[in-house]
């Protein structure tokens, strides 16, 4: 936590924080009010403790903010590096009691599937544009495929310009359902092959039937993917047969399913996409995860024993504020000593989908590089 | 007329401007072909073509290449086939250049960035050097054998489908006074251009060209791009182009796709295209070529071996490796 003397909350406080003062102090910013560097936290309300939570999986990340003199306002400044994005909200404490909620002095929110969270901007962070709806750009259709063994449906990406008498590379995303809705992907994947930075592709988005234990190293949800899903999407779609134009993108206990469906079918999916993945292991100490997750951490252990070449090209990214970013960036060299090609970027944001969202371009163009090397226009 | 063989515009970004180039080029009075297959051939921005002649009072005489050659392959699917594995075959000895091509870069940059003293360092850069230009070299070779083997094999231009497309294009050539040759995707306009052999019939043409559609025209493509999403990629050589523009290698939009401060580099992908000049050019700009030397209103920006941008009045046609 740092005060600086020139933060508007040390004016504040230098001026008398009186009701008054604080009411025109409310009226005056934009919350959370962003000086440079900093970053300053504001909550107003009846309380006896306030926290500022950032959370995984219902872990609370949760950093005490500070009551301004006699005030009922509190505060807690915070050093972002630029372009920082973090999801929040407070907790707050009366008596015995406690509340999460949402900063009420932000009007900026983001939903996933835990819930609604609120979403700090720090200085230069830009949502990217080709995250947006662009009207000029044509839209890829989604095709509900019913899958095999009762999973439900995937729903398939085809490229806008789409041809049966073309083959397609072919990316499959874990959890599909949430990175189209949380993080945008169709639109991402329309702008990006609009930009050229990837070339027009299919992409699977397929659910897990119970995550927890599909997504935890299952021998059998892996033989679905490689024996099941891509087969019969063979047969349906124009794909191309090269590991090197398959993929597999997943994003936290789905990153840990694409790299164990890589490890059990070794050179199948020549690229993997791997974002903020739950790489648990013990053999430097005892896991304080649930024992569900038992099998991540004796896959992670042995991977650290012995790294395999699984695929060609391995793109892993992590937020810098998610508390598995240890994980990731220990898991990084054991991959590239196994033989792979792997690029590791580490992002100022947290365990969330825009994160997830925004890290979408540098890694689908890295493992799928487009047309735009060919274009000069 | 202006007695030019050839103006090769920079890139055209948002609306397409080709007024000052025709006037420029002023050819003699007739018809303007105009070839927009890498520009994506589509009705709208076809029209942005040929208005453009049409400002200028000429008639366009769109070649629809794309079009002529899908047409040919829906008629002959044998040559469509064998066509598609040519590309695969061609991919397959991109990945291999790639890979051979990433060390040799690698261990020449390693070598520079070595604190040693000079006399040591010369021998084994000059060794690096020849290395990558070995690397591009039979990337080069390999490349125009295949296209050899594929020429000889299926004899694309004598096939019905494909002569039929081929001789009506020549013979709208054989009427225009002048052709443009859009930029974009640079890949399609050159295996369009080969399949259907038209280099003959365009060396007898001025020619309007720009970016991708100029870098064809020379003797050999180089691709290049510092910026892509996920940082710098190598400079590649796609392969040969046609040869119709002499003694320069061309890197168009060159202030948005190449880091001119990296001189090291610069140097180097100026050294893999000698003896040709590495010639930059950005919006805005022109170069013209008379038959026997190159100019340019502003001068001509080309890159050292040493890596400095270097602007010079004029270029003569060739010169020594």
């Amino acid at each position: 936590m740092t005060r600086r003397d020139e933060s508007a909350i040390v004016e504040l406080e230098d001026a008398g924080a009186t009701p008054e003062a604080v009411d025109r102090f409310l009226q005056a910013h934009e919350f959370p009010i962003r000086e440079g560097p900093r970053t300053t936290f504001v909550f107003r309300g009846e309380a006896d403790a306030v926290l500022l939570g950032h959370w995984l999986f219902g872990a609370a990340a949760a950093r005490e903010m500070e009551r301004l003199g006699e005030s009922d306002l509190w505060f807690l400044t915070l050093e972002l590096p630029a372009a920082s994005r973090v999801e929040y909200r407070f907790q707050r404490a009366i008596g015995a009691r406690t509340e999460w909620i949402l900063d009420p002095l932000n009007p900026r929110t983001v939903r996933d599937s835990f819930g609604v969270w609120s979403v700090c901007q720090g200085t230069g962070y830009r949502r990217p544009r080709w995250t947006l709806e662009n009207p000029g750009v044509g839209q890829g259709e989604l095709h509900r495929v019913p899958l095999p063994a009762g999973r439900g449906d995937a729903r398939v990406y085809t490229p806008v310009g789409f041809r049966g008498s073309r083959p397609y590379p072919l990316l499959i995303v874990l959890d599909g359902t949430d990175y189209l809705r949380y993080a945008s992907a169709r639109l991402v994947l329309d702008n990006l092959i609009e930009r050229r930075d990837i070339p027009p592709l299919i992409a699977a988005f397929v659910d897990p039937r119970k995550r927890i234990l599909d997504y935890t190293n299952s021998p059998a949800h892996a033989a679905f993917l490689a024996e099941e899903l891509v087969p019969a999407l063979e047969q349906r779609f124009p794909l191309r047969t090269r590991a090197d134009e398959r993929g597999l993108l997943g994003a936290g206990l789905g990153a840990v399913a694409a790299l164990t469906t890589a490890w059990r079918y070794p050179g199948f999916f020549g690229k993997l996409l791997l974002q903020s993945g739950s790489f648990t292991f013990t053999d430097v100490g005892p896991s304080n995860r649930t024992r569900l997750l038992d099998p991540v951490v004796d896959f992670v252990n042995a991977y650290r024993r012995e790294p395999r070449r699984v695929a060609s090209r391995v793109f892993l990214s992590c937020g810098v504020y998610d508390p598995l970013i240890y994980e990731n960036r220990t898991l990084a060299p054991l991959l590239s000593e196994s033989g792979m090609e792997v690029r590791f970027v580490e992002s100022p944001d947290g365990h969330n989908w825009e994160n997830w969202r925004d890290r979408l371009r540098v890694g689908l163009s890295w493992l799928f590089p487009g047309p735009i090397w060919l274009y000069y226009r | 007329m202006s007695g030019l063989r050839a103006v090769v515009l920079g890139p055209q970004v948002g609306a397409i401007s080709l007024t000052g180039g025709i006037a420029a080029l002023d050819p003699p009075p007739g018809k303007i072909a105009d070839i927009t297959v890498g520009w994506r051939e589509t009705e709208p921005v076809r029209r942005e073509v040929d208005r453009e002649i049409e400002k200028c009072g000429r008639e366009p005489a769109p070649l629809l290449i794309g079009e002529r050659v899908g047409r040919a392959f829906g008629a002959d699917p044998e040559l469509s086939q064998a066509h598609r594995a040519l590309q695969e075959g061609l991919l397959a000895e991109e990945r291999l250049y790639r890979a051979r091509l990433s060390l040799a870069v690698e261990a020449a940059r390693q070598i520079s960035l070595l604190e040693v003293e000079d006399h040591h360092r010369a021998p084994y850069a000059a060794a690096a050097r020849d290395a990558i230009r070995e690397a591009d070299r039979m990337h080069l070779d390999r490349h125009a054998a295949m296209w050899e083997e594929f020429r000889t094999e299926l004899r694309p231009a004598d096939r019905p489908g494909l002569r039929r497309e081929k001789e009506e294009v020549e013979e709208i050539l054989a009427d225009a006074a002048a052709v443009v040759l859009t930029g974009g995707h640079v890949a399609v306009i050159r295996n369009r251009l080969r399949l259907l052999e038209l280099g003959p019939a365009l060396r007898r043409l001025p020619v309007l060209a720009w970016s991708a559609g100029a870098m064809v025209l020379t003797r050999q493509v180089v691709l290049f791009h510092d910026r892509l999403p996920h940082g710098a990629a190598r400079p590649e050589i796609l392969g040969y182009g046609l040869s119709l523009l002499p003694g320069i290698a061309l890197f168009p939009d060159a202030g948005a796709r190449l880091d001119l401060d990296d001189r090291r580099s610069l140097g180097e992908l100026a050294g893999r295209v000698a003896p040709d000049w590495a010639v930059l050019l950005d919006p805005g700009e022109q170069l013209h070529w008379d038959g026997g030397k190159w100019t340019a209103p502003a001068g001509l920006r080309t890159l050292t071996e040493t890596g400095e941008l270097e602007t010079l009045p004029a270029l003569p046609a060739e010169r020594a490796a």
